[in-house]
């Protein structure tokens, strides 16, 4: 345990060493959704999707902290990076410690000041806004929500990191990268909630992974789901988390047949 | 002066050269991103379609309107993507591996060099499908769109490009300080989504701060008011006025952070 914590210690100091990235990362991921926001704010009272404007607006403005924390969960590129230059041999393979935790230790750091920087910035945005986030918090839908982002953020990691896996094959992974981010924004509810789609598509990407990442929490935290949908969500979540670990241990051990480590 | 412009242009070509040969190398990765791409767009007009499914207008901007916006933002996308991000994202790296030194020693603006090295083609097929969506939106507006108005279009995009990369390196040009700031890409994707909404959704301080501090009333939301007629030299104008202070502005800025710089291992 005591060299993961030491891979997360280093991922600290990297964070803060590089502030300005930390800066324009925050920046980016609050400039995102300020349209969005304004484009529900410029509308008035009104109500769509089953979702009214006030809740719209809490939607985007917790969402935005939903998304500081996928996009610090994402850790494919430097997958890509370590496997294309051939330094995941030094790193990694000739070390005695397991790939899966050692990355995961590694990203935990840049993960937990943006989910302190996160719940900041968010708290700020909300204030600046003016408009009363609607949210009927008891402790318990604290805990669901908390615990729904937790897999969610699991989750990301873990097919993120399937995804940097390709690279064992094929350094050129950033068009798949695009496409996983492009399902991210559509299918995970970023861009618009999952019930602006047409009933019958919306029944089917109920069960898409991508829903459990952003959708998903915020749909307990603003009362949208029924307690048997709370509980089918979990199930489903922890299949999808189960199955990518899977997929991870394939790829991983295939991956590591094929590879030939450059310049090692 | 025209021997320099020459000079520029030689390099430019040779580079735009250069930079196809090596795309186009690998021909599996170029022909996914050009499937990534079409279905990006794909995304923007379906997003849009959900969005007006439920409401009617957005700050008097009407579905047809909307879709003539995302067009133009689309269209003005390819063109940033094609000639502009692709040097601006990677512009932290010659600061960080010290190798701006380079840029500088050589007989040839260094500005230049770090703004026209690079150039990707897999967003160039995406012009099919945003030409026959352009044409449809087109036809279903209830106006004729006179040629003078599709030559202040075509201006006023190519000032919302200058304007947008003027804009883009002075951000870029902050890493003279920061010195690595990789996520520059997700913060200038952001600031160009702002204007596939229509302007008029921001008031007050955000409108100052949105629509003209990060310019994007500038970048689609002028050359698409062209077509939808409503307005022509008062936006022209004030596209030149935006390319004059943003030029200015990141001119200065450069020099400013040139005077900052402190190689680093070279």
């Amino acid at each position: 345990m005591h060299k993961y914590w030491l891979y997360f210690r280093l991922s600290l100091i990297r964070t803060f060493t590089y502030r300005g990235q930390l800066l324009i990362f925050t920046l980016a991921t609050v400039v995102s959704v300020i349209p969005l926001i304004a484009v529900w704010l410029s509308l008035g009272n009104i109500s769509a999707g089953g979702y009214s404007q006030h809740e719209l607006i809490t939607y985007y403005i917790v969402g935005l902290f939903i998304q500081r924390i996928i996009y610090s969960s994402l850790i494919n590129y430097y997958v890509q990076e370590i496997v294309s230059d051939g330094s995941i041999v030094g790193l990694f393979l000739t070390k005695p410690v397991s790939f899966f935790w050692a990355t995961f230790g590694l990203q935990a750091g840049w993960l937990a000041v943006s989910l302190v920087l996160g719940a900041t910035v968010t708290t700020a945005f909300a204030l600046i806004i003016g408009t009363g986030i609607v949210v009927h918090l008891t402790l318990g839908t604290a805990l669901f929500f908390l615990s729904a982002v937790m897999l969610g953020m699991l989750l990301v990691f873990v097919t993120s990191l399937l995804l940097g896996l390709l690279s064992f094959w094929t350094v050129h992974i950033s068009s798949f990268v695009s496409l996983y981010w492009m399902a991210l924004f559509l299918f995970g509810g970023i861009t618009l909630p999952l019930t602006f789609f047409p009933d019958k598509i919306e029944k089917v990407l109920s069960f898409n992974p991508f829903r459990f990442v952003f959708s998903f929490p915020l749909e307990i935290l603003l009362g949208k789901i029924s307690s048997p949908e709370l509980l089918s969500g979990y199930i489903t979540t922890l299949v999808w988390i189960g199955l990518s670990v899977a997929g991870y241990k394939l790829i991983w051990r295939l991956g590591n047949k094929a590879y030939t480590g450059y310049g090692q | 002066m025209v021997n320099s412009l020459l000079k520029y242009t030689r390099i430019t070509w040779i580079l735009i050269r250069n930079c196809f040969s090596k795309e186009t190398a690998y021909r599996a990765p170029f022909f996914f991103w050009v499937i990534a791409n079409l279905l990006w767009l794909w995304f923007a007009f379906y997003s849009i379609d959900l969005l007006f499914n439920q409401v009617e207008v957005i700050a008097g901007w009407n579905a047809l309107d909307a879709k003539m916006l995302v067009t133009v933002y689309s269209l003005f996308l390819t063109l940033v993507w094609v000639f502009i991000m692709p040097n601006l994202i990677v512009f932290w790296r010659l600061i960080n591996a010290g190798t701006m030194d380079f840029h500088l020693l050589k007989p040839i603006s260094a500005r230049f060099l770090s703004s026209a090295t690079y150039f990707e083609f897999d967003m160039i097929p995406r012009l099919i499908p945003i030409v026959l969506v352009m044409g449809t939106v087109i036809s279903s507006l209830s106006r004729v769109i006179s040629w003078d108005e599709w030559v202040i279009f075509w201006l006023t995009m190519m000032l919302g490009v200058i304007i947008f990369y003027n804009f883009g390196f002075m951000i870029a040009t902050t890493c003279f300080w920061f010195t690595k700031i990789d996520s520059l890409e997700d913060f200038l994707n952001a600031t160009q989504a702002i204007s596939k909404y229509p302007p008029d959704i921001f008031k007050g301080i955000p409108r100052v701060v949105f629509v003209y501090l990060v310019p994007s009333i500038f970048l689609a939301a002028f050359p698409t008011m062209v077509l939808l007629g409503r307005g022509k030299f008062d936006i022209l104008t004030l596209s030149l006025l935006g390319v004059v202070v943003s030029t200015v502005a990141s001119q200065k800025f450069w020099h400013f952070a040139l005077r900052h710089y402190s190689s680093a291992s070279s």
